[in-house]
Order: structure tokens, then sequence, then C-alpha cells
């Protein structure tokens, strides 16, 4: 069994930086990979383009913001969903928006979760620790990678 | 010969033959048989029966056994006495056993013919019912041959509705309680038709006591019983009811046609007085108290008709006959009468004085006409006179008319003369004063085209032409717009006698139209171009409220995050005063974040189309109210919401105004003392207005103007935290439903909101 790890979304950094101490404050130990946009998050799952070389497997999660550059999470998650093998991947989509309209979309699209991000430092904090626990010892992943 | 005479014959001649046999043992006894056998033979044959066996046996006993023996000699006295002794007795017995055959007979005879012969059927029946005998009569009545009849029983043919009175009768004659009954009933006769009998019946009982039979007496009543049902079919036709009150008793008594007449449930005891009185109309009443008072006073009898009030409205009209009746000593002792309904008769009559009222009136109508034709033609004659007589000056009056007709009007004949032309005319085609008359139009217009030229002709020829606007160059280049109509007009003789232009000059109007046209259309462009502009300003708003939404929050979470991050990695490093710049740097973020959720909101409120759903105030109301109730249980807040208040609009923007309007009474009486929230109904100028009431912190009405508007708040933050929003986002719903919204309020006195909607008809799109 690998280890499980969390490939992070995120184009802002400070958000990067502010989800990473969150999650290892509430000791999650895992391996958290970061990329800054849709197309890297693509290229680093099918190990392609920039990720051509990286050692195989999937993440146990994403969490995956909407407004990227490049590509949007929306068009990250409909492409995930119609490849086999990412198919069934646990998809958390973490962002600034409480559109309907993007919540709609999200779930109609195959997100697993749907989490804004508060604004206030503590909740934000608080929502990301509970995020990381649960997907990671909780949330049993349709395979093990 | 008869059988009991023979017998009588024989009889005495066995008897001696038997005494022969027995002589032995009855001697001397010579007539010990011969008395019964004497009996016998009166008894068997009466009178001649007698008389024949009591001499034969005189004479046997006297041959055979009186000495001498075998002849009839008498030896001694005493034997002759015997003899004549015996003879006597003989004939005597047979006289009398006569008579009593002859009156047992008469009395049978008699019983028989009164049994069969009876005007009444007559039956004997066991105490089954089963007939035992029955009379022909009888028979007749049930249409039954006696043996037919023999073979039943009573309960065979009596009516089946009328078998249960009967046999309780009959239960109660055999257990004694009765002697005899009388009831009417009805058979079924033998060809199935039915008949009503009066029955009348007695038990004769044997001597130990039990029952004998029954005597039936049977009464053939259907003539009366038909001649009952005649009558009362006959009142019932003639929808005619009687009466009676005894003056005594005050008792009266009522037929069931009176109940139906008056409509009143027969069930009831007849109606007394002052009821009665509101079965009829005052006026018909007060006649008909009058005639029964005389009636009661003096006796006489009287007949009136009277209008009799029905509940449905549908009066009747009845005829009221009343007498008298008096007892022995001539004092009335009571009334009696009939009451017979003629509204039939009264409509039809009221119907026959309508229809010849009607008809007078036609006939009335109709004199009139022709009275009118007569008129009209008469009038016609003279006018046609007064016109012949006109036509004379017609021609002078025809140039005048044209002359001063307000149009451009020209007269000409078939030569294209002038023969009459119109002022306008002149001036119009600027021929000022010169005389136009008897010249030709293309001589005062030389260079008028072929194409009039060609327009004249086919005028000339009977053809009417005209143009509505038709364009024309001037020499100058002006432009002139002209309706025209050229037609042909009629000579004396029928013919065309020329024709008649007439024109008229229309620039003015046309050239007003095509500005009017131009306008609008220049003002439509500008309407679609507004929209336009409109439409991508609201869509750019959206996307920078988006836009807000989004890249806003990034930064905001960074400032809040690093200052908590910062006081939570190194708080032990920092000094007091860092950590509070840090905390409010937190405080701020979380404003501004509020903030940004409330530009959001507002821009939120009112997007999308406009739906159109009734909605219950008072429902939502209540529920926005419980909902803040649960969140604070610790506050007691008098709630009065009227029940029923229902709006037209959009639901989810109307719940939002609903919800701001409640949640703000709900905070600015968070420190009253007895906070109170209302939300009731009202109507002003006719238009019905929701309204939401508190007795909280109020406003100053001199600021009314900056409630409704974004970020613009009266209260300090430290007072009733806000920002501000709330009201702006219940005005442009409410504007954008196209209603009204008005507050009023004082200083820690509370304030009130109102608004309203227009009707689901003028519901539109407002912004």
């Amino acid at each position: 069994m690998s280890v499980r790890s969390i490939l992070l979304v995120e184009d802002n950094p400070q958000d990067e930086m502010l989800t990473v101490r969150a999650l290892r404050r509430a000791n999650v130990a895992n391996r958290i990979e970061v990329v800054r946009d849709g197309q890297q998050a693509l290229d680093y799952l099918f190990v392609q383009g920039e990720f051509a070389d990286r050692e195989a497997g999937l993440p146990t999660v994403i969490l995956l913001d909407i407004g990227l550059p490049r590509l949007s999470g929306l068009e990250v998650l409909e492409q995930l969903r119609a490849n086999a093998l990412t198919a069934l991947l646990p998809v958390v989509i973490l962002t600034s928006s409480d559109e309907e309209q993007d919540r709609l979309r999200s779930y109609e699209f195959g997100c697993n979760s749907f989490v804004r991000k508060p604004v206030n430092f503590a909740d934000f904090a608080e929502t990301v620790a509970r995020l990381g626990v649960y997907w990671l010892a909780t949330n049993q992943p349709p395979q093990e990678n | 010969m008869n059988p009991r005479l023979v017998l009588s014959v024989l009889l005495p001649f066995a008897a001696c033959g038997l005494q022969w046999l027995l002589w032995d043992y009855i001697k001397p006894y010579a007539w010990i048989l011969f008395f019964p056998t004497a009996f016998f033979c009166a008894w068997l044959g009466g009178l001649r029966g007698g008389l024949i066996g009591t001499t034969l046996s005189a004479l046997l006993a006297w041959y055979f056994f009186i000495p001498p023996t075998a002849s009839l000699v008498a030896e001694n006295p005493a034997g002759m006495l015997s003899v004549t002794v015996f003879l006597l007795m003989g004939y005597l017995f047979a006289f009398f056993a006569e008579r009593l055959r002859e009156a047992k007979e008469r009395t049978e005879t008699r019983f028989e013919a009164t049994f069969e012969q009876a005007a009444v059927g007559i039956a004997l029946l066991d105490p089954d019912g089963r007939w035992l005998r029955v009379n022909r009569k009888l028979c007749d009545i049930v249409g039954y041959h006696p043996d037919e009849l023999l073979s039943k029983s009573f309960q065979d043919i009596t009516h089946p509705d009328d078998l249960s009175s009967d046999l309780v009768f009959v239960g109660q004659v055999l257990a004694g309680e009765i002697n005899t009954y009388t009831l009417e009933k009805r058979y079924l006769r033998k060809d199935g038709s039915i008949i009503w009998i009066n029955l009348s019946v007695s038990l004769v009982r044997q001597p130990d006591g039990s029952p004998g039979y029954f005597i039936s007496v049977v009464e053939d009543i259907s003539a009366r019983k038909e001649a009952e049902a005649n009558l009362t079919e006959a009142k019932r036709l003639a929808k005619l009811g009687h009466w009676h009150w005894d003056l005594h008793t005050d008792r009266h008594v009522w037929s069931e046609e009176i109940y139906r007449i008056y409509g009143r449930d027969p069930a009831l005891p007849p109606a007394v007085y002052p009821e009665v009185q509101s079965y009829f109309t005052p006026e018909t009443w007060s006649g008909l108290v009058a005639a029964v008072e005389s009636c009661r006073a003096n006796g006489q009898s009287y007949t009136c008709d009277a209008e009799v009030v029905v509940a449905d409205g549908t009066n009747r009209w009845v005829t009221a006959r009343g007498e008298a009746v008096r007892n022995a000593e001539n004092k009335i002792i009571a009334l009696r009468g009939t009451v017979q309904d003629i509204t039939e008769r009264k409509l039809a009559e009221q119907v026959l004085a309508d229809t010849q009222a009607a008809m007078l009136e036609q006939q009335k109508q109709a004199r009139i006409a022709t009275l009118n034709q007569m008129q009209d033609a008469n009038a016609a004659r003279a006018k046609a006179e007064a016109a012949l007589a006109a036509l004379h000056e017609s021609r002078e009056q025809l140039k005048l008319f044209i002359e001063h007709a307000p149009a451009s009007l020209a007269m000409l004949d078939r030569e294209m003369r002038y023969l009459a032309v119109s002022r306008r005319w002149l001036t119009e085609y600027s021929i000022g004063q010169r005389n136009v008359l008897g010249h030709s139009h293309y001589e005062i217009f030389p260079e008028i085209g072929e194409d009039w030229k060609s327009i004249h002709r086919r005028s000339l020829g009977g053809e009417v032409i005209r143009a509505d606007h038709d364009r024309f160059e001037r020499a100058d280049g002006s432009v002139q717009w002209i309706r025209w109509e050229v037609r042909p007009w009629m000579a004396a003789n029928g013919a065309i006698g020329g024709i008649v232009i007439f024109s008229e000059d229309i620039t003015r109007q046309m050239l007003a139209e095509e500005e009017i046209h131009r306008l609008n259309t220049d003002l439509e462009r500008r309407v679609v171009e507004r929209t336009a502009e409109l439409s991508a300003a609201n869509r750019e708003l959206d996307s920078f409220a988006y836009a807000v939404s989004h890249d806003l929050r990034a930064p905001l979470r960074a400032m809040s995050g690093f200052s908590q991050a910062l006081l939570e990695d190194y708080g032990d490093q920092l000094a007091d005063d860092a950590k509070k710049y840090l905390d409010q740097i937190g405080i701020a973020s979380r404003r501004m974040s509020d903030l940004i959720d409330g530009i959001l909101a507002l821009s939120r409120s009112t997007r999308g189309d406009l739906q159109r759903d009734r909605i219950d105030i008072s429902a939502l109301a209540s529920q926005r109210l419980a909902t803040l109730a649960l969140e604070a249980p610790s506050r007691q807040v008098g709630i009065q919401v009227e029940p029923g208040l229902t709006v037209e609009g959009d639901a989810r923007m109307i719940e939002a105004v609903i919800d701001n309007l409640i949640d703000n009474a709900w905070k600015y009486t968070g420190k009253a003392s007895a906070p109170e929230i209302r939300v009731y109904g009202e109507s002003r100028d006719d238009a019905p207005w929701i309204c939401v009431a508190d007795n909280g912190a109020g406003f100053d009405m001199a600021h009314t103007e900056r409630l409704f508007k974004p970020f613009q708040r009266l209260h300090r933050q430290d007072e009733f935290p806000g920002i501000g929003i709330g009201l702006a986002t219940v005005q442009r719903i409410i504007h954008r439903h196209g209603g009204e919204i008005a507050a009023c309020g004082e200083p820690h006195r509370g304030a009130t909101f109102c608004f309203k909607l227009p009707a689901a008809a003028s519901l539109h799109e407002s912004e």
C-alpha cells in the first residue's frame, strides 16, 4: 500500500501556505503535492508534460480550487470524470465562491464535496483540518493506489 | 217408487219372519217386534210409510200370532182391542212423524234459501281459515266457482296488505277476547282484480267451548270505495279543501287539500288564527277577516277570493267559502267551509288580460305607425315640391357653395371649362383674382402634362380617380404633397356633364408625419441602444460582483490568516500592543468580509427573472419570527401577525424582504423594555399595504432618505451591529416589482415599514 497523499490545486500562494499550515497543525503528516493551475493538475495526475517523469500513482484526495489560471477547476473536474483512471478519484472543491451556479455545476460535474473557504482564519483552519482528517483517515477511497 | 216406502213395506215382513223364528221365546207377546217396526216405517216413510207399515204389521200379527193363528178371525174381544189399539197408535205416530219431517224440511229449506240467496256473501270457515261452505253471492264477489273456493283458505284470497290486521282479529276472537269483528279489507278476485269488501265475522263455539267454525258475512263495498276515492280525487283535482271550526271548543278540522294549499305540513295540527294570517297577503286578509266575522256574528255565508303567500314567492289565489252551522235553537255553533285553489284560473285571467292589453297596444302602435306613415308621405310630398322649386335656383346655389367650400374645388364641363371654382382653389393655385369661369383648365395651366390630361379623360369617361398623398416637385425645387380626387358629375339627362376636381395641400401634414416617424424610429433606436447599454452594465456589474466575491476574499483571508498565524506561532515574542494590533487586523478583515457579502447579497437580491407567485406573508413572517425566537430563547418579544396576508410577487425576493424587515425589527427591539413586533395589513388609497412595526430604537424621520441607501446606517456599530444592506435590498426588490415602500419612525419609539406591490396584472419589470 502506497502512502496516502493529497493533491492541492491552488493558484494563490497565501491560501496554499495557510492550507498546508492548517493541515500540518492538524497532524496530517501525509505528502501534500501542490500545483498552481488546472493544466498542471491534469499533467500531474496523468503523469504527463512537466510531470512526465514523476513516480506513477494517484493522490487519495484532490483539493481543487475553481478560479484557476489556464484551465478552471470545473474543466479539470470534467476531464477527470471523463477518464476511467480518475473517474472515481475523490475531488473536494475548495473555493472562495458561494455562487449557487458554481455549487450546482460542481456537483453536476461529479465533485464529492463542495467546501467554501471561510474568510475567518480560525474557521478556515478548522475546515481544512477536518477535510484532511476526514478524507485521509475516515473516508474509504474507491481504490487503493 | 220411493225406496223408503219399499222399506216400509218390507220391514213388517222381516219383523214377522224374525218373530216367527223366535216365537217360542217371546210367546205370547204378539206385538213385541211390530211396535218398533211401525215406528221405523213411520220414521222412514213418513205418513204413507207409517200407514203402510202399521197396517201390514197389524195384519201380519193378527194372522200369524193372535190366536187362532193363520186366520184373521178374532177369537176374543181382547185380541180385537189390541189390533185396534196397535193400528191407532201406528197411525197417530205416522201422522206425527210426518208433521215432524215437514217442519224440519221447512226449516232446512228456509236456511238454505237464506244462505244461498242472501244479498251478501256468507261463508262458514274452520278455525284455520279454510272455507267450509260458501254461498253464491260470495262466489260472485270473489269470482271463484264454489268448488275452487272450498279448496282455498281466506288467507289465500285476502290482499297481502290487509291480511295481518285480519289475522290479529282472528287471533283475538279465538282467544275469546272479542266475539265478533268487522273490518274493511280487500280480496283478490280470481281474475286478479282487487275488490273492497266489508267483513263481519263471528265464531260459533262447540258445546265444549272449543272453536267450531267462523261465520263470515262479506259485503261488496267497492262501489262505495270507488265513490270515496272519486270524491277525494275530485277534491284534489278541484284543489278543493274543506274545514270545520267548532266555535264552542275552538277546534279546527282541515282536509288534506287545505294543508296542501297553505303549504303546511300535514303532520301538524290545523293552524289557528294568528298563524293563518301569515298565509295571506295583508290586502286580502282584511277582506277575509271581515267576511268570517260577519259569518260568525250573523250567519252570513260568504265567498271571497284571497291571495295566499307561499314561501317560495309564487303566491296562490284561493276562493274561500264559508257558512254557519246552527243547532236546534238556531244558535251558531260552528263554521264550516271550503278553500279552493284557483291560482291557475287567476293566472289564466291575468294572461288573458295581459294578452288583450298587448293586442290593444299593438293595434294602437299600428294605428300610430299608419298615421306616421301618412304624415311622412305628406311631408315627403311637400319636400319634393320644395325641392322642385329649389332646383330652379340650384345652379346659382351650387356655384355659391363651391365658391365658399373650405377646400380646393373646381367644377368643369366636358370641354374642361370652369363652371364653378372655390376661392381656396384660386388661392392655392395662385390664380389670383383672374376670372376663370368659362375658360379652359388647360388654358389657365398650360404646363399641365399628358399624365393629368389622361386622368381627366378617364374621369370624363366615368371613372373616379383619387390619390391620398401624391408628391409634386415644384419648379423652385420645393416639394408639395397633394391629396386629390377627380370624379365625373352627372347632368340632368344622366349623361356625364363634366368633372369635379378636388385637391388638398397636405404637405404640412405629411412633413409632420415624416417627422413623427423619424422621431419614433430614433426613439426606438435609442431605447434599443439604452437597453443594450443597461444590459451590458448589468452584466458588468454581475461579473464585478463575482470577481469581488473571489478576488477580494483571498487577500482578506491572507491578512486574517497570517495575522492569526503570527499570533499563534510567535505570540510569545510579541509585545502586548503588537498582539492588539494583530487582533485589529483580524477584526477589520472580518468586517470587510461582511461588507463584501453585503454587496453580493444586494447585487444578487434582484438578479434573475421576476417570478409571479401568490405568497403567504403571514406564514413567512411567523416562520421567521419563530426562527429568531429559537435562536434567542432568552428574549421575550410580543408578537402579533395578522393572519391571511398575501401578496403576488417573486417568492424568493419577497421572502428576502420579509426576512430583512423582521430581522431589523428583532434587532432594533433588542434594547426595548417590553419589545413588540407587529405584522399587519392596511388599506391606503384602496391599495393593500403590508406593514412591519416595532417599538424599538426607531429613527429620526429627517434621515429617512439615508435608510434605504446601501452601507448607510443610522446606528453605531457598538449599539446595533450591521452593515447597512438590509433595507437597501428591501427597497431594490420592492422597486423591481414596481411597488412602493415607506418608513416612519421616531427615535426610541419604534419604526414601521410598509410596502405595497402592484396588483398582479400590472406586475412588470421595472429595472
